[in-house]
Parts: structure tokens; C-alpha cells; sequence
């Protein structure tokens, strides 16, 4: 199958005032998540010092998932600290490529713009180069 | 390829903490709202059926995951 490209994204960082201290570039690409009948797009950032896959609870509510009602319950440690995630299993669809994907949900997300693709789940399914210097993301199926 | 930017919608007050509907794969805002229905609603009233659904977030931060 042939690879697929997208750009990475550019993200102000901003202080208190709204002004902007620096730019971020982020391997951020449009993902469908899929859940029964309803199915929408949504950001993804790829990640590869992500173990799993996690969005924002806001987005499992929206697809139908009733959010605490998740197959397990797991903590996951960060450099902010533990946040407490539940597993619901979603379609995910990247440009025309599908996978059934254990996919973690939480609140403590709610003001992310993204969700995070990790590698057990979603970097089984593509060989991934991330072309920082020339902000590129290749994504070949496996 | 040219890089996707976010700088006018960040900077931009009206959006923050917001939900937005974009075109896929672009930073062309279709709608808005306090709700993602809200935003999908607008961006359906504009002729886009599927956008891509995200929320501005309230603090724009560098992160290290």
C-alpha cells in the first residue's frame, strides 16, 4: 500500500498575556474514531513515548461510550503526574486504513486539543518516520 | 508540504476553551460553540458535513508527555 504524508501542525506557546513566547511543531494527524454508528474525526498526536492510546473523555462521550463504564480501569503516569484512564474498544480509520484499537479515555484530558496514538496500539499497524526538520510524517501499512 | 498552523485560532479569544469544527487537514475554522454539537451544528448550517472535531485548549503550553 502506498504511504501516506501529512505535515506537522505549528502551535503557538502563549503566556498569561496571549502572546506568543515560541511556535511548537507536532506530528499531529486527523484520525476517525468509530463506535457503533457514529464515527467522527478527531486530532491525534503520534507518540512514541506513549504506551497506549489516549483521548480526551469528552470524545468517548461524544461517540456513545459511557465513559466510567469502561472495560478496565487503569492509572498511567506522566511527568504531570497519575491520571486515571478507561478502556473502550474503537474503530480507528486513518486514511482509508482501519484497526480495532484498545483506546484509553479520560477527563483529565478534557482540555486537550488532541489525543495521543501510542505504541502498542497504533504503532504495530505503520512504519512511521517523523521528518522534523522538514516537518513531514510518512506512515507506511504494515 | 507546507506545515498546518494554529497560531491565528489560538491567538484568536474567541475561540479559547472552545469547540471547533475544521475542514480536515486544514486550520479553516467552520464552527464554534461551547458544545461539540454546537460546533458541528454551525459547521453543518455551512455546508460541511464531516469536519474535524477538537477544542481550543484554555492554556497553550508546551508539554512534555
Amino acid at each position: 500500500m502506498k504511504p501516506l504524508r501529512f505535515s506537522y501542525r505549528e502551535y503557538p506557546i502563549l503566556d498569561k498575556e496571549g502572546k506568543i513566547t515560541s511556535l511548537a511543531y507536532r506530528p499531529v494527524i486527523d484520525v476517525r474514531l468509530i463506535f457503533k454508528e457514529k464515527s467522527r474525526l478527531f486530532p491525534a498526536i503520534i507518540d512514541s513515548g506513549a504506551d497506549e492510546s489516549l483521548f480526551p473523555g469528552w470524545m468517548a462521550k461524544f461517540l456513545g461510550h459511557h465513559l466510567e463504564k469502561g472495560k478496565k480501569v487503569r492509572l498511567f503516569r506522566g511527568i504531570g503526574g497519575e491520571i486515571k484512564a478507561y478502556l473502550h474498544q474503537t474503530y480507528i480509520e486513518i486514511g482509508g486504513i482501519g484497526f480495532r484499537c484498545d483506546t484509553y479515555y479520560s477527563d483529565k484530558f478534557n482540555d486537550w486539543e488532541y489525543g495521543l496514538l501510542g505504541e502498542k496500539t497504533f504503532f504495530s499497524h505503520f512504519k512511521i518516520e517523523l521528518d522534523y526538520k522538514n516537518k513531514l510524517i510518512v506512515l507506511t501499512p504494515k | 508540504m507546507k506545515t498546518i498552523s494554529y497560531v491565528k485560532i489560538y491567538k484568536n479569544k474567541k475561540y479559547k476553551g472552545k469547540f471547533i469544527a475544521l475542514l480536515e487537514n486544514s486550520n479553516q475554522v467552520v464552527g464554534v460553540g461551547s458544545t461539540p454539537q454546537e460546533a458541528l451544528k454551525k459547521a453543518e448550517k455551512q455546508g460541511c458535513e464531516d469536519p474535524v472535531l477538537t477544542k481550543v485548549p484554555t492554556k497553550a503550553t508546551a508539554y512534555i508527555l
